[in-house]
């Protein structure tokens, strides 16, 4: 799967404060690209920076294979919700949407409707977007995003300050442009519970640096049920636990390894190792929620404990 | 670019204070020509009026504040291009035409749709070139609405319509909507740097109201002082060239006034161009 979306060093500072900390960003085509980190993390001013809105410091971005001034080329192909939706609040939503469509030079009839419907605002009918509840500003400001038919959309907190309701439906919306349109998507939020519903691959980013990026899969995997092995010699163990049958394990790291299958038998795992002459300095059975995973992460954890 | 001009001429179209500025331009246009026909109507303050215009136009003296004053020669019948000199003159117009001007200038960004489009043109310089046509066209507006609505009062209120000599009135019509064009970008170039309303609007209105006499002439003091003799600050301002301009123009009236005016739309363009070009959209 090739690269929509890359960044070298990315760095935003101003005056003495680093937001962006070069950064380097690697989004698939098709993805679902969640970027989480906690308020003031960065993933605004990161964001702001891919749409064009501000300058880096430092670092380079590339995106659909452009980089520098190649990039003024496809900027229409990229549509973005920053920061909440910019609206004009005397104006109707179709009257928001027809001047974006005026800026893209789209005169189709019946495109605005779609759009509308697309998000789910079809009935809204003259109704001016200050009357408007968050929920609505916010399908709106992702109906704004989608003139042009962009390939790749820039969405910043599309979440922020919705009721459950209104997760739900901005969620189906961002899944029904994923799957439908094959639109890659890079969304932010601090809610990592509500983006691992629909997010492909992670960036946590924190204080400005980016932490980690993985996977669904890894991300699963780290937070899942499992039976952790301390051990000098990971390596000695795996011939073990081959004999006794384990396939769904993995060597984490010098000293260990992680089962995922069976977390019944760790008693029969220890004494094995100990027959094999393998010293396991600490065995138990462990699970993660996300919240927590990312909140150790980000050191968020400590300041949980603290406060 | 055709399509952002066209973007910003819809979204002038939808704005509200669109209409409510020029209604009240219009109504200020009738109440403009009841009071002057009330004054039209007592000789003596006509004799006044007269003496009070020749006596600007060759002194370059200046009011603070807006005063529409009949150039009416007594015994002569007050044309539109009388009104209309008189309303120029006076700043009415350009008044209205800054009031709306901020508002426009400002609403992309105080809304924050400028952040759904900003990112995705190849230029930023081209949304302020569309900014500038879309205030080009709505000054060209104003002064159309201006002498329609003038001509509509002489003929109902003074009860007859007269134009006053054309080959008076159409080059001071050209020179004075070139001077107002380029107040108005002046005035979208600072209210798009300093991004403030209420600071640009009390600085536009301060310009048409020459409040900013006072600086004027401390400039003029020590300009003096440094050995420049009779140099006037408010000769080479846009706002002192809207007042000063006679009604019957010499070929160098003509010239220094369209200098100036160029002078103000190109500088203005270039920084406001360049401030936005740099800057980071919020």
């Amino acid at each position: 799967m090739g690269k929509l979306l890359q960044t070298y060093g990315l760095t935003k500072q101003f005056g003495k404060h680093r937001a962006v900390d070069h950064v380097d960003v690697h989004v698939n085509r098709g993805a679902i690209y969640g970027f989480i980190g906690r308020n003031g993390a960065g993933k605004t001013t990161f964001l702001r920076m891919i749409c064009g809105l501000a300058a880096p410091t430092e670092g380079e971005i590339e995106i659909f294979g452009c980089r520098g001034r190649e990039l003024q080329d496809i900027r229409s192909r990229i549509g973005c919700l920053i920061e909440g939706p910019g609206l004009y609040g005397n104006m109707t939503a179709e009257e928001n949407l027809n001047i974006k469509c005026r800026f893209c030079g789209i005169r189709k009839p019946g495109y605005i409707e779609e759009l509308l419907d697309i998000v789910g605002l079809s009935g809204v009918g003259r109704k001016k977007t200050k009357k408007f509840s968050l929920g609505m500003k916010q399908r709106l400001g992702i109906a704004m995003a989608l003139v042009g038919e962009p390939d790749f959309l820039v969405l910043d907190e599309p979440i922020n300050g919705l009721d459950p309701q209104g997760i739900v439906e901005v969620r189906d919306t961002i899944l029904t442009l994923n799957h439908e349109r094959n639109i890659t998507i890079i969304i932010s939020s601090h809610i990592l519970e509500e983006l691992s519903k629909i997010a492909t691959d992670y960036g946590i980013i924190h204080n400005g640096c980016l932490l980690q990026e993985l996977t669904r899969e890894e991300l699963m995997e780290r937070c899942s049920e499992r039976i952790e092995i301390c051990l000098n010699q990971p390596k000695e163990a795996c011939p073990v636990l081959d004999r006794l049958g384990f396939t769904n394990y993995r060597v984490v790291d010098a000293e260990h390894i992680h089962v995922f299958e069976r977390l019944e038998e760790s008693g029969r795992i220890n004494m094995e190792l100990a027959k094999a002459g393998i010293m396991v300095k600490g065995l138990s059975v462990t699970s993660e929620e996300l919240e927590s995973y990312f909140l150790n992460l980000t050191g968020g954890a400590a300041h949980v404990k603290h406060g | 670019m055709l399509n952002t001009v066209k973007m910003d001429l819809y979204r002038m179209a939808k704005t509200k204070s669109f209409y409510v500025i020029l209604l009240v331009f219009i109504a200020m246009t009738v109440i403009s020509t009841v009071l002057c026909k009330s004054e039209f109507d007592d000789p003596e303050i006509q004799q006044d009026n007269y003496e009070t215009t020749v006596q600007t136009e060759d002194g370059g003296t200046m009011n603070a504040g807006i005063s529409v004053i009949l150039p009416t020669k007594p015994g002569e019948k007050v044309t539109v291009y009388d009104m209309f000199y008189a309303n120029v003159k006076g700043k009415e117009v350009a008044l209205f035409l800054v009031i709306f001007i901020v508002i426009f200038s400002a609403a992309d960004f105080k809304c924050g749709y400028i952040k759904n489009i900003g990112g995705q043109t190849r230029k930023r310089f081209y949304l302020i070139l569309s900014k500038a046509v879309s205030v080009i066209i709505y000054t060209v507006l104003l002064f159309a609405v201006f002498i329609l609505a003038q001509a509509v009062c002489n003929q109902v209120i003074l009860g007859y319509l007269r134009w006053g000599p054309a080959e008076d009135f159409l080059p001071y019509l050209g020179v004075q909507m070139m001077l107002h064009i380029a107040l108005a970008l002046f005035i979208m170039a600072i209210t798009i740097i300093i991004l403030n309303n209420v600071i640009s609007m009390a600085l536009a209105i301060c310009l048409c109201l020459d409040l900013m006499a006072v600086l004027y002439t401390a400039v003029d003091h020590g300009a003096e002082m440094l050995g420049v003799e009779g140099f006037q600050m408010m000769e080479y301002t846009i706002t002192g060239k809207i007042a000063m301009l006679p009604m019957v123009m010499g070929t160098s009236d003509i010239r220094t006034s369209l200098v100036i005016a160029a002078a103000f739309i190109v500088g203005s363009l270039a920084v406001c161009g360049a401030v936005f070009q740099k800057r980071d959209i919020n």
